[in-house]
């Protein structure tokens, strides 16, 4: 039954009964308590990708690897990330597969693509909060295309971190100070959960001064505030 | 002993750290309390909104309150009216001096108002007389909050002490108080109460009588009674009777709420318990209509038990009523206990819609003036039936009654329930109002309601 579903995935077209496919859905929810079907059922899953040129196909299979995925998938999944029509599904599946092998596949890919893909490699990259990307999400501040400079900034401010607040700090792009601001801040308030006071502080103050506009300065105080009450806890 | 020394040593080494803690968290709030404070000052009321957040609701403790508080100098009038708003809803009664010397010192109607206000939550007993003193200030704002602050000023001192700022106070600040008391619910000024509502000034006698009203029970009727006795006739004496009948009517078993005041006045001298006989009637039950009864059957107490009679609260007395409508030797009387039928005939109880309705129609047969058939055709809108709205239509054509019929047939129909349960019939009396009714609110209300849209009564005047 389970090989018939994979042949009937290799020419899956939207539209088509997906009951044929039954077979794979029930393997991936009975395969949950046993290691080895759910490895090998990654494993042919991640065979298909290569296997077929339906879109369908691989969008299903990327859908199926989001929930059982490892790092094994990953060099699959990576191949798919410069395809404007599968890099979308491909990091729906990515973001949730825990592991460095994404990260790294992700600024990876983050070198060889624009535009669009560019900004989505950004996003996946911020919403996993990877430290060691803020190097190149640094440098991507100052991108002539607004939207990946911007998706730099947003992507910054998701991972929070210290560096990530200092690479934001130290960018002099007009065009993205909006977004920088917004993602200092969000930087500020997850330093503060972490119990970095003093960084979330030094951010906080950064923007309270008056030459800043009223909501930013109304976001830096409340700020302030929270970190000395933080603090007298 | 080494297990007691090792003990020994790790308290030490707890007290230590202990010790190098305390200064740090003190630091730590300091940071915060300073940083509030500073905001405070801002000239944007943002932030400075931003900064009265905090002071209701963060850095705990007196020491900071007295912080917040002692910035109050310092502030420009808004500032100074957002921050007594913080420090009273932060509750901390450490503000109050601060409060009290902000009130004392400024000359701004809004900030006196504040003040006044964040008295009331964080103030005691001992601030009464300032706030009375404001009570009479020319600023309605700072009078308004004062009272307010009276009546939620905290302290099981603060009644006693407003009971005793009454005596020697203007009548028109008597009666403040007095309405004061009565809405703190001050149970404990009922003696008080009691003796100003036998005083010499009619305006604070009838404060005194309505809070008694509200607040006294069976026990003080018998004072009550001195009260009533005291009055002026007219609407002074109508009020503190009505204050008698409402303590009565608290008693549980409702045959026998009069016989707190059947027991006030049974040592009365004959004039004044003639003179309670209204009150009896007004109260009603088993042992009032004995004495009711009594007076009516004595020549020269029978018009004043006919008029007590009148003020019957129940439809209970309608039998009596009709028979005296009919039979009174004197034809006021006859007129007076018809009007008194024809008020209680419509009033809700045990008896049926149509009971009410057979009973009015019979008031109608008895009349023989028209202001009593038309006081009938008024009182039937109490009766909310269909049945009502074809008894009144039968007067629409007449008249002396046009009005009043287009009006009660106005007022039925503003009941939707009833009116779209007979849709057809109210149509087409609200047609005949439109057809025949020369009030313009009459007329608007039918074309409202054909519509099937709302009419807003209009607010009662004060006066």
């Amino acid at each position: 039954m389970l090989d018939q579903a994979f042949e009937a995935l290799k020419t899956l077209d939207w539209g088509q009964d997906l009951a044929p496919l039954a077979p794979i859905d029930e393997a991936v929810i009975s395969s949950h308590s046993d290691e080895s079907a759910r490895r090998e059922l990654e494993s042919r899953l991640a065979a298909t990708l290569s296997m077929t040129d339906s879109r369908d196909a691989k969008d299903y299979v990327c859908r199926k690897l989001m929930l059982i995925g490892t790092a094994a998938s990953v060099p699959a999944l990576a191949a798919l990330l410069a395809k404007p029509e599968n890099s979308h599904v491909a990091r729906f599946a990515l973001e949730r597969i825990p592991g460095k092998e994404v990260n790294e596949a992700l600024r990876t890919a983050l070198e060889s693509v624009a535009g669009v893909l560019k900004v989505g490699m950004i996003a996946s990259l911020g919403s996993r909060g990877d430290e060691d990307s803020v190097p190149q999400l640094a440098k991507l501040l100052g991108d002539s295309d607004h939207q990946v400079a911007c998706a730099a900034a947003k992507a910054l401010g998701a991972i929070g971190s210290g560096k990530a607040a200092h690479a934001l700090a130290t960018s002099s792009s007009e065009a993205v100070k909006q977004d920088a601001t917004n993602a200092m801040l969000a930087c500020a308030e997850n330093l503060l959960a972490a119990g970095d006071k003093a960084n979330a502080l030094r951010v906080y103050k950064h923007f309270a001064g008056e030459g800043q506009p009223k909501h930013v300065r109304l976001a830096a105080t409340r700020g302030m505030l929270a970190c000395a009450g933080k603090a007298s806890e | 002993m080494r297990n007691r020394l090792f003990h020994s040593l790790m308290f030490a080494v707890m007290l230590a750290s202990a010790a190098r803690l305390a200064p740090a968290q003190d630091a730590s709030s300091d940071e915060l309390v300073s940083l509030i404070v500073s905001l405070l000052h801002e000239s944007d009321k943002d932030l400075r909104s931003v900064a009265f957040e905090q002071v209701r609701t963060e850095a705990p403790g007196a020491a900071a309150t007295e912080k917040f508080a002692a910035e109050l100098p310092k502030l420009k009038p808004d500032a100074q009216v957002g921050l007594l708003a913080a420090l009273a809803s932060r509750g901390d009664t450490a503000a109050r001096p601060l409060v009290l010397e902000t009130l004392n010192a400024t000359k701004e109607e809004a900030v006196s108002a504040a003040a006044v206000t964040a008295l009331g939550v964080l103030g005691e007993a001992a601030n009464v007389p300032v706030l009375v003193e404001k009570l009479q200030a020319d600023a309605k704002p700072i009078a308004a909050a004062a009272r307010a602050s009276l009546v939620r000023l905290p302290g099981d001192e603060t009644a006693p002490t407003i009971v005793k700022t009454m005596h020697g106070a203007t009548p028109n600040v008597q009666v403040a108080l007095i309405e004061i008391l009565t809405e703190r619910r001050a149970l404990g000024a009922i003696p008080e109460l009691l003796a100003a509502a036998d005083g010499d000034d009619k305006q604070v006698r009838t404060a005194a009588m309505k809070a008694l009203g509200q607040l006294a029970a069976a026990e003080h009727v018998a004072g009550m009674v001195q009260g009533v006795l005291h009055t002026e006739p007219g609407p002074e004496r109508e009020a503190a009777e009505k204050a008698v009948m409402f303590v009565c009517q608290r008693a549980e078993n409702p045959k026998e709420r009069a016989a707190p005041l059947l027991e006030a006045i049974h040592d009365l001298s004959a004039p004044d318990q003639l003179a309670m006989l209204s009150t009896l009637g007004r109260v009603g039950g088993d042992g009032a209509r004995k004495a009711i009864e009594a007076a009516i059957a004595e020549s020269d107490t029978h018009t004043a038990g006919i008029r007590a009679l009148c003020n019957w609260p129940d439809a209970t007395i309608a039998n009596r009523l009709m028979e005296l409508s009919k039979s009174d030797s004197h034809p006021e009387h006859r007129i007076a206990t018809l009007r008194a039928l024809i008020r209680v005939a419509p009033l809700a109880d045990s008896r049926s819609d149509a009971e009410r309705l057979e009973l009015l129609k019979q008031c109608l047969t008895i009349c023989t003036r028209d202001e009593d058939r038309l006081l009938v055709l008024q009182r039937a809108r109490s009766i909310r039936t269909v049945e009502t709205l074809r008894f009144i239509l039968e007067h629409v054509d007449e008249p002396a009654f046009t009005e009043m019929a287009c009006e009660t047939i106005v007022e039925l129909a503003h009941h939707r329930t009833l009116r779209d349960a007979h849709k057809e019939e109210f149509h087409a009396a609200l047609d005949r109002v439109i057809a025949t009714s020369q009030d313009a609110t009459s007329v608007d209300r039918a074309n409202r309601y054909k519509n099937n849209q709302t009419w807003v009564r209009p607010k009662a005047s004060a006066n």
